[in-house]
């Protein structure tokens, strides 16, 4: 018991952080930073847009640990950590596809295209949701928490063919800004508008967190339920 | 046992779909062609739908005087292939930056573009202070060499 | 629609997404919670029972 009121404590400080850096991060955001000189006002879509995209490659490497450490040591507590958070996963996903798509269409004049990069995205979003329309179909706990497991590893892999893809490939979708080897985030992104894309990053980070926490919770009473109802004393 | 059988079946449903994106992929990879890998290719890619990227050819932007018709040239260093388009362009398609234009090559060997998309780069800096932004600040080429 | 109409459109799908999120994990937490003391208090009989 005191276990749980740890982590339930731990859960509460990053809801605290996770509100901090977003009220922060909404304020440089919207009304402290400059606009871009070239794309004006809607570049600050990117203060939401890169961040959500983080946030979700953050909670499929969970899924992807939570898998991993599944298929090795069957402990139904891993199981519910993949599943958690491939559905916070899929919701920073579906808001990545959508922010870029109200910023495209006054920027590159239309709302989608299938260019690589964006139809990887498209394909990350449907494994995830295959994932957890797999996992509500399989009745059986064990096999469904195998396939998933399956899935979730194999819907990770996506990641670096998205992040590669506009190298690889003749993409609509410029190369990334921060996330590369050959150039230094600033010499990219001037300070004015790194530093509140940093703060934004930070806040999509912890309320990820935050809201994978608190959907592990449920995760794990719906397991107490379980053990109840079959009479243990789970 | 049943269990194997359904992660064979999943493993089948799975490859289908990864082969029916592959094919979408294929499309993907060769997003669009270069002026260069059209140059020569004009009659046989006549009437195909195709994707044009390339820079927008300094001066090369002009406007008809209706307003909605653009005639610009797309370059990539080596070939230059000259594009029309009726509409409306976006907000960031200007002289010397990066354009993706669709559309199909006319017998006239003229690119008609149905959509323009703009690509930019990878790069953010702020606004000049004091200089508000235009996004539409691009003057049309032949209203520029006016004195 | 204006830059900022673009601006404030994606805001405001994005946040209400995670606020409606939010509170439809708190809505479930509830219900399990209160499914699981139902449970615990109809359930220590049945278990001597057994």
């Amino acid at each position: 018991m005191a276990k749980a009121e740890k982590k339930r404590g731990s859960g509460e400080i990053l809801g605290v952080l996770a509100l901090l850096f977003i009220l922060v991060g909404l304020y440089v955001a919207l009304i402290q930073a400059p606009p871009d000189a070239y794309q004006g006002e809607v570049q600050r879509i990117m203060y939401i847009h890169i961040p959500s995209i983080v946030a979700a490659y953050l909670c499929f490497f969970i899924v992807f640990l939570g898998s991993c450490l599944y298929l090795w040591k069957r402990e139904t507590r891993d199981d519910i950590l993949a599943k958690s958070a491939a559905e916070v996963g899929v919701l920073f996903t579906a808001l990545t596809i959508i922010e870029g798509s109200i910023w495209g269409k006054p920027t590159w004049g239309v709302w989608w295209t299938w260019d690589a990069r964006l139809t990887l995205t498209a394909l990350l979003l449907m494994i995830f949701v295959g994932y957890i329309m797999l996992r509500s179909l399989i009745e059986d706990e064990e096999r469904g928490a195998v396939c998933g497991a399956v899935v979730g590893i194999i819907g990770f892999l996506d990641i670096p063919l998205i992040h590669m893809s506009v190298y690889w490939w003749r993409t609509l979708h410029q190369p990334p800004s921060i996330f590369r080897p050959d150039k230094l985030p600033w010499e990219n992104i001037k300070w004015p508008l790194l530093w509140p894309l940093i703060i934004n990053i930070v806040a999509f980070v912890f309320l990820s967190l935050y809201l994978l926490s608190l959907r592990i919770r449920v995760g794990e009473t719906e397991e107490r339920i379980k053990g109840e109802m079959l009479g243990g004393t789970a | 046992m049943r269990s194997r059988r359904f992660i064979i079946g999943g493993v089948i449903i799975l490859a289908a779909l990864f082969y029916l994106i592959y094919g979408g992929m294929r499309q993907a990879m060769v997003y669009f062609v270069t002026p260069a890998e059209l140059q020569g290719q004009e009659a046989k890619s006549q009437g195909k739908f195709l994707r044009v990227g390339g820079m927008v050819v300094k001066g090369s932007l002009q406007r008809d005087p209706d307003g909605l018709t653009y005639r610009f040239q797309l370059t990539d260093g080596s070939a230059v292939i000259p594009v029309r388009f009726h509409g409306v362009p976006p907000d960031l398609f200007a002289d010397g930056k990066g354009a993706v234009a669709e559309g199909k090559i006319g017998a006239d060997g003229v690119f008609v573009a149905t959509t323009i998309m703009a690509k930019h780069a990878e790069e953010y800096s702020p606004a000049e202070h004091g200089k508000p932004f235009s996004p539409r600040s691009f003057i049309p080429a032949a209203e520029e060499k006016r004195p | 629609m204006g830059s900022w109409g673009f601006v404030l459109l994606a805001y405001g799908i994005v946040w209400l997404a995670l606020v409606l999120y939010f509170l439809s994990l708190k809505n479930r937490m509830r219900k399990a919670g209160t499914k699981l003391s139902q449970l615990r208090s109809a359930g220590s009989p049945g278990k001597h029972e057994k």
